[in-house]
């Protein structure tokens, strides 16, 4: 049977201008209900809406672990282990094309990982199937 | 010949997380495996419970990354025994 947890994996992404992304290869359900909080605002009758402009921020807060990216000094911007709010506030720094092209970055890799799911489910599910057949003619 | 080496803080990972956080922190090395005696500062236990476990010892050019083959916590105290260092 397989695990219902992952190892914390990372993957680096690359981007242009020779500049780099370290994202999560998945999300755990804390984090994944971490990037959902984000996107929250409080209605004006206390109800929680999404909030559609925080949307592709906060999934960009919720897998990026660190980059390349340096301010106008050639400083690195750090982001490792930087709380929420900094990394927030770094993304709402970069430029437009910037803040796209990362968001368009992280959204390539989380299809390709999602594909990647689906194939392993699949792969499982084949396996299963075989066993359950040898199992029954044994 | 003995190795001993200080420093002010390091971090324990599993993966991306940060599973604790220390302070005055040394490594010693004599013939055998590294030993590390630290503060700790944080800790997560669930994360602590996982491996593989990895050791960064920060120094003043950057760090020492080490994998934990076994750590212990008593209060503050924390003692972890090392693998070979990661390049």
């Amino acid at each position: 049977m397989s695990s219902r947890m992952r190892r914390p994996e990372t993957a680096r992404l690359s981007i242009t201008n020779n500049d780099w992304l370290l994202v999560k290869k998945y999300l755990t359900a804390g984090e994944q209900r971490a990037i959902f909080r984000r996107m929250m605002r409080e209605g004006v009758s206390g109800d929680d809406r999404i909030d559609s402009v925080r949307v592709g921020w906060s999934r960009m807060i919720g897998y990026l672990l660190d980059w390349s990216i340096t301010d106008p000094d050639n400083k690195p911007v750090v982001l490792l282990d930087q709380p929420d709010e900094v990394i927030g506030a770094a993304l709402d720094a970069l430029d437009t094309d910037s803040f796209t092209e990362i968001l368009q970055a992280i959204d390539a890799h989380i299809d390709a990982m999602d594909a990647a799911k689906e194939l392993e489910k699949n792969a499982q599910a084949t396996a299963s199937g075989s066993l359950a057949t040898s199992t029954s003619a044994a | 010949m003995s190795l001993i080496v200080h420093g002010q803080t390091g971090t324990i990972r599993w993966g991306y997380h940060l599973a604790a956080s220390f302070r005055a922190w040394t490594v010693t090395q004599d013939g055998g495996a590294a030993v590390l005696e630290a503060t700790v500062v944080d800790a997560n236990a669930f994360r602590l419970s996982q491996q593989p476990l990895v050791c960064q010892a920060r120094h003043a050019t950057g760090a020492w990354t080490w994998p934990i083959v076994s750590l212990q916590i008593v209060g503050a105290s924390l003692t972890a025994t090392f693998g070979p260092r990661c390049p």
